[in-house]
């Protein structure tokens, strides 16, 4: 079988759903409003990829809108008995989840791709700079790269976490307090231990970022992100192939 | 090797405590309708989940094709499956449910428009399947079965919440397809449904094999012959002696198995009986299955 062809099949699922349309609607209005405010609220930078960094805020919660995208990509399957008709279709599993993971992961770019975009026009127009804050600047490149690298990853790693855990409510719950909640909880707690283990934390926002119980670089931040995202989605596909639906 | 055969080898399914199919050994031939035939429970869904490789086997095989269900390339091209009519995503229209079926196995665009028209749900091809009734979700589900239009198709309760046009539809198609050399294994606990629309029959019973027999032979040998005459133990005597096995009825009538009616009619003569009545009784399908089920039955009403 054709991968292009379960990939065609694959995003034909995604647009057909409302909820698809939904979060990305709500991805755009609160990482968009995000990012505007944030540049507006930062009058001035000493570098450019300060400012951007600032304007690129909305994506630390609005994140949460593309988690649930993702997850429901998958566990949507299997809420509504769907899977069925999807494993009896493409009975290698490990390829019907490639394919979702190819065509959810383009979306993730494409829509943080525009954001970024968008967020870098707001500190151009509202966070004063010295010498502007030119696109191709390798700083503002790499904040804005990172940015929507941080954002696909995270939509894989919902989508691994759907894939092992079926259920929404728990894919959700598992996703969101991983990538929300721990950090902040690290951060409370003071101790040098959560310090060590923040270091293994991914988050919505990678790089230094106030957010976070541990500034890392953003080299770190990626490769942790990176690797869960790749555990939870290897698993995901060992036990798609291994239970029965 | 024959286009189109299921071939199921021993399949054992264990859930914790509970076996669903028990060593069950069977082969599904091409150009009939075959109805797959137990109460609730039997193991029905659960063998025909195995063949579609979505339940993995605790033991055994089950190959379509001569293959594994999972090797096979494009399987909606070769095999076409109802397995629950619930196996669509609410949200997405009637059109998008099959349009990305199609797709994942690069089939033609057409033949979407093509299966909507055939099993008649074009007036709500672009509605959302949630609000569907059940008789239209079955609908959709063969509407699937058939886009890849296969040698070999499972359909698993079609007829249930059909309206009985419905039900005579796909007595037909069934009928249709069988007759196109096609293979088709259709699973019911109602033997009623069977009765017109299978050729072959495989009778399931707490997960083993209960009966393989051509819907012929199941009634062949449930037949009788019913026999009325004013000397009534004379004439059932004489049967006895002549090798029957004979019972009384209720209205004082005989009913005679082992014999055909020439045979009960030359004992009659030769003994001197007068006889009122004769005649033969096909068994009722399912009294049949009643018959060969009634041990078998796992969940039973039991009386207060």
């Amino acid at each position: 079988m054709p991968f292009r062809s379960v990939v065609v099949s694959e995003w034909t699922k995604l647009r057909s759903v409302r909820s698809t349309w939904w979060c990305t609607a709500l991805y755009l209005l609160v990482v968009g409003a995000g990012g505007w405010f944030g540049a507006a609220i930062t009058e001035s930078a000493p570098e450019p990829y300060l400012a951007v960094g600032s304007a690129l805020t909305g994506f630390g919660f609005g994140q949460i809108v593309l988690v649930v995208l993702a997850v429901l990509a998958v566990t949507g399957e299997f809420r509504t008995g769907m899977v069925l008709a999807s494993f009896a279709s493409v009975p290698r599993r490990g390829r019907l989840l490639l394919a979702k993971t190819v065509v959810v992961g383009a979306w993730c770019v494409l829509l943080s791709s525009a954001l970024a975009l968008f967020c870098w026009f707001a500190a151009t127009r509202l966070t004063a700079v010295e010498g502007g804050i030119p696109l191709t600047d390798p700083g503002v490149l790499r904040q804005l790269g990172v940015q929507v690298a941080a954002a696909t990853l995270t939509g894989v790693l919902a989508l691994g976490l759907g894939a092992l855990l079926r259920s929404s409510a728990g894919a959700l719950g598992v996703a969101l307090g991983v990538l929300f909640l721990l950090h902040p909880l690290l951060a409370i707690s003071e101790t040098s231990a959560g310090d060590r283990i923040g270091r293994f934390v991914p988050a919505l926002r990678v790089g230094e970022d106030a957010f976070l119980a541990v500034q890392t670089p953003w080299q770190t931040g990626l490769l942790v992100l990176a690797s869960w995202a790749a555990a939870a989605w290897v698993l995901g596909v060992v036990l798609l192939e291994r239970r029965d639906v | 090797m024959l286009a189109g055969v299921i071939e199921v080898r021993g399949l054992t399914k264990r859930y914790r405590s509970r076996v669903a199919v028990d060593a069950l050994t069977v082969t599904i031939e091409p150009g009939r309708v075959t109805g797959f035939l137990g109460p609730n429970g039997s193991g029905k869904t659960t063998t025909m989940r195995c063949i579609l490789g979505l339940t993995r086997p605790t033991a055994g095989t089950a190959t379509v094709l001569g293959r594994p269900y999972r090797e096979l390339a494009r399987p909606m091209r070769r095999v076409g499956a109802l397995i629950d009519p619930r196996a669509r995503h609410p949200g997405r229209t009637a059109y998008a449910h099959l349009l990305c079926l199609a797709q994942s196995n690069a089939l033609p665009w057409a033949r979407v428009d093509e299966v909507i028209e055939l099993v008649g749900l074009e007036p709500v091809a672009d509605d959302r399947v949630g609000g569907f009734s059940l008789g239209m979700a079955q609908r959709l589900g063969i509407a699937a079965a058939l886009l890849g239009d296969p040698d070999v198709l499972l359909l698993d309760e079609p007829v249930n919440g059909l309206d009985p046009e419905g039900i005579r539809w796909v007595r037909e198609l069934l009928r249709l397809l069988a007759d196109e050399g096609r293979t088709v294994l259709v699973s019911s606990h109602l033997m009623s449904e069977m009765e017109d629309t299978a050729d072959h029959l495989v009778v399931l019973g707490r997960g083993r094999l209960l009966a393989d027999v051509p819907m012929a032979d199941l009634l062949g040998a449930h037949a009788a012959v019913r026999v009325r005459s004013p000397q009534a133990p004379l004439l059932a005597s004489a049967l006895q002696r002549a090798g029957g096995s004979v019972e009384l009825e209720i209205d004082g009538a005989l009913r005679v198995e082992g014999l055909d009616p020439e045979a009960v009619g030359d004992v009659a003569f030769a003994t001197g009986a007068r006889v009122h009545e004769l005649s033969r009784i096909t068994a009722s399908l399912e009294a049949a299955y009643l018959e060969l089920t009634g041990d078998d039955v796992e969940y039973r009403a039991v009386a207060r």
